[in-house]
């Protein structure tokens, strides 16, 4: 059996002369936690509704593990389950008559397992209300409930925590991390939040303007660059110093530290240069960047490209 | 297919808005009652009576089942069209609004399969609407107007070229004709709906598309200046259904209409399930 | 797939059907059936007077030679006319008959135009017919020497005021209704009548109320000879008539001759031919 939940290779959508994902190619392994970061506009959406069947690429490929024919595509879209933004629900029916629906359009999936999954998403005591008086919160609960219904190997998640109460989202983030290690499901989730992906995901996919811009685990984003920090008795004067040095870029973050973007030539260099100018270097090492970081540096060089 | 059927028919008799459409019906038939009460007693006494010696409107001639033509004939040419657009219309773009339409198309079921469900749906809607109203209209006049033959004349209802009777058990029975054809002259408009419904992501602008070409289509056919444009006009051919009230039925024209609504229906709804295969869900 | 395939098939079997049911299926009216006539009776009927712009919309004098040509052109066994000016007018035109018509106006009531009745039977018996403040003519014939007696009926109904139209009709049918018995009846005329079955704007007039009350007050008891014809006059419409009996069961030629007009004339003759048993 494949080790890839989902793949997509040159992945592209083209709504008339906007190009909203391009040439999109990204690999969700089993057991993942998959996070699909970007701002708002970035093509997250719109590259899970294709995932979903509800948006038709313009071109490229999306395989799930099983598919050579369209019906064996329906079948492992079958063993999906989604949100897609605010999950919408019939408002006069109660939560289990809609899970009920939605199980007997899912094919093969129990009357037992509609109670499943209430019990998973911990709505059973409140399933026989009608859904129009269900909170922010429990809607979405429930969203994951008939995301589950089919005892799905991939669950795809779009922004779960919009919206949400600071309580929502830290239950939402709990359940999602109980799907993975308790139920061992890989889950691909969007957002913009990168607090949110820096908690739950073991790799993401940064895109930006419809391409994505890096894939890998969130650890590699942010050690894969030669940031370092400096901490010297005169900030301003170290600055002004590297700042005239070629081939190093320099910024102050704080009152503490300068941060020197620098291979290591460069950076036996510039500890040569403060040292000869009289500065007092007393922490030369490498720098940690944040996701938050990482992510500003890879959009915003997309965007100067 | 099935289980799509039986989710459309759950979601279907729990609307408000189906049981809303048989209580406007009944207000309807209400108003129309009283209508041909004054309508009959000013065409059967007074002046009528002074200044003509003969009148085809004479007491004998209304009677339960005209009150239920005119009831019928006088709907079908707003009401219930305007029913059935609603229920068609908003089939998809109603789900579409409401977010329920992505929940359903992330399910392994075809889109195509989805589309027809929908027109079955409302197709059983449009028939249901027609039997209670027929029914109810026979009930109404059977138990306020009493019944007899149904005597046709040229003119008012323009049914028929010249003057014919239809004898009480035929006329129930030609009664029963319409529930058929009259749905089936329906479904042109549902499925025009249908179509809008998945043009139009709103359901408001899908209804008030279909209403809008129906009627546009509707008062156009019948204004003389644009009376050569009148056959090509899906409304003209929609028109057959009240065929089976002409005392002989011209069964070949009759078909000839059925098979150009059939044609109309199938052709539309064959468009609705290309466009909405090929739609993104986006909303 | 199978939903579109399905649809697809359909739609070919709706299109197909359509087009199977749009033959016409033969119509009982025109089947020229020989089997039991014995003689034909060709009936023509005319409005000759002029459009509503002109000075005198009745009749004028210089297109008699017209009228005539086309009465012997079509050789009808009687003709019906309207909107004469009188006797003398009628006169001029049987002149150009070569004595081959006699002919009669109805007498004056309160109208300045005049019906007339012209037919080849020189022992046609020509009678006044009462109708309100006016009359109508009739004409009784055999159109050969052993065919059944007819009688034709020249009438022209109120053109303004459809309630008045209804009164001429109800008094024009009793007084037939008395004839019936004896001959073979056959009004012809101009009725004015506002009346189209596919014109549903007109509903909610009283014009078409009162115009199909008396359409079908004449229908009880006669058949609209010339309805498949087509209009009679100008703006589309059907306003002249030829009504016969209902057991007519032979309907030969029905035609409206519409490259007869001449002048300002608004009306086209209507000629019909129909099988009388004997």
């Amino acid at each position: 059996m494949s080790d890839v939940a989902l793949q997509t290779e040159d992945l592209t959508k083209r709504f008339g002369r906007r190009m909203a994902v391009d040439r999109l190619t990204i690999r969700v392994d089993r057991g993942d936690i998959y996070g699909f970061l970007g701002p708002n506009g970035a093509g997250k959406s719109t590259t899970l509704r294709m995932l979903l069947g509800l948006v038709r690429p313009t071109s490229g490929l999306i395989k799930f593990p099983v598919q050579n024919s369209s019906w064996e595509y329906l079948r492992a879209r079958s063993r999906v389950g989604a949100i897609i933004e605010t999950p919408a629900f019939y408002e006069n029916l109660s939560a289990r008559r809609n899970l009920q629906l939605l199980a007997s359009l899912s094919g093969g999936v129990s009357k037992k397992r509609v109670e499943e999954v209430l019990e998973i998403v911990n709505l059973r005591e409140r399933a026989g209300d009608p859904v129009k008086v269900y909170s922010y919160g429990m809607r979405q609960r429930l969203g994951i409930a008939q995301a589950l219904l089919p005892t799905p190997q991939l669950i795809i998640l779009d922004e779960p925590t919009n919206g949400l109460d600071p309580q929502g989202i830290h239950e939402t983030r709990k359940l999602i991390r109980r799907l993975r290690h308790e139920f061992k499901l890989t889950v691909l989730l969007s957002s913009h939040l990168l607090t949110e992906i820096e908690q739950l995901c073991n790799r993401v996919g940064i895109i930006h303007e419809g391409r994505l811009l890096y894939e890998g685990g969130p650890e590699a984003l942010t050690a894969s660059t030669n940031l370092h920090k400096v901490r010297v008795d005169n900030l301003a004067g170290a600055f002004e110093l590297l700042s005239k040095e070629h081939g190093l870029s320099v910024s102050q973050n704080g009152a503490s530290f300068l941060r020197i973007d620098a291979d290591a030539e460069a950076l036996a260099r510039a500890n040569a240069l403060l040292v000869g100018n009289g500065i007092k270097v007393y922490e030369l090492s490498p720098a940690q960047e944040s996701l938050e970081e990482a992510f500003l540096r890879l959009t915003s060089r997309n965007e100067l490209n | 297919m099935l289980t799509l059927l039986k989710l459309e028919l759950e979601k279907l008799f729990r609307a408000r808005s189906f049981y809303l459409s048989f209580l406007v019906l009944i207000a309807f038939v209400a108003l129309m009652l009283w209508g041909f009460y004054t309508y009959a007693a000013r065409k059967t006494g007074g002046e009528a009576v002074e200044q003509f010696k003969y009148t085809y409107e004479s007491k004998q001639y209304f009677n339960g089942l005209t009150f239920a033509l005119y009831s019928l004939l006088f709907s079908f040419t707003l009401l219930l069209p305007i029913f059935v657009s609603m229920s068609a219309g908003s089939q998809i773009a109603g789900e579409a609004r409401g977010g329920t339409l992505r929940m359903i198309c992330t399910r392994p079921i075809s889109r195509a399969s989805l589309v027809l469900s929908k027109f079955l749906v409302t197709a059983l809607h449009a028939a249901l609407l027609l039997s209670f109203f027929i029914g109810l209209n026979l009930i109404v006049g059977l138990i306020f107007v009493g019944w007899g033959n149904l005597e046709l004349y040229p003119g008012p209802l323009n049914l028929v070229d010249a003057p014919g009777k239809i004898m009480r058990d035929d006329a129930l029975m030609r009664f029963g004709y319409s529930v058929l054809s009259g749905t089936w002259a329906l479904l042109v408009i549902a499925a025009l709906a249908l179509l809008c419904s998945v043009v139009f992501d709103s359901p408001a602008q899908a209804i008030v598309m279909t209403i809008a070409a129906y009627l546009t289509l509707y008062i156009v056919g019948r204004v003389e200046f644009f009376e050569h444009l009148r056959p090509y006009f899906f409304t003209t051919d929609m028109d057959f259904w009240r065929d089976v009230f002409k005392p002989e039925i011209p069964w070949r024209n009759l078909w000839h209409y059925a098979c150009t609504c059939g044609a109309y229906t199938t052709g539309l709804l064959l468009a609705t399930v290309v466009i909405f295969e090929r739609k993104d869900i986006v909303t | 797939m199978w939903v579109k395939l399905i649809l697809l098939l359909l739609f070919c079997l709706m299109i197909v059907g359509a087009v199977h049911f749009a033959q016409p299926s033969e119509s009982s009216d025109n089947r020229a059936s020989s089997a039991s006539v014995v003689n034909s009776l060709r009936l023509l009927t005319w409005n000759i007077g002029y459009a509503e712009l002109e000075d005198d919309t009745r009749a004028h004098d210089k297109d008699l030679p017209a009228v005539a040509e086309v009465i012997l052109r079509h050789d009808p066994d009687a003709v019906a006319l309207q909107e004469l000016t009188g006797k003398a007018q009628l006169n001029v035109l049987l002149g150009l008959l070569h004595g081959k018509y006699r002919g009669a106006v109805a007498q004056q009531g309160r109208s300045d135009r005049f019906e007339a009745v012209l037919v080849k039977d020189s022992r046609a018996a020509f009678i006044p017919v009462p109708v309100g403040a006016q009359y109508a003519l009739a004409a009784s014939f055999r159109p050969r020497g052993n065919s059944p007696e007819v009688l034709v009926l020249s009438a022209h109904a109120d053109a303004f005021n459809a309630a008045r139209r209804r009164t001429y009709t109800e008094a024009l049918m009793d007084w037939v209704e008395r004839r019936r018995q004896s001959s073979a009846v056959f009004i012809a005329g101009d009725f004015n009548f506002e009346l189209k079955a596919a014109n549903e704007t007109n509903l909610y007039t009283d014009n078409l109320k009162h115009d199909s009350e008396s359409y079908s007050h004449i229908l009880r008891r006669f058949r609209d000879l010339g309805r498949d014809a087509g209009d009679t006059a100008i703006n589309d419409r059907r306003i002249d008539y030829i009504f016969g009996p209902p057991e007519l069961e032979q309907i030969g030629r029905v035609e409206v001759l519409r490259n007869a007009a001449v002048g300002r004339m608004d009306h086209w003759p209507l000629l019909v031919e129909v099988g009388l048993h004997n």
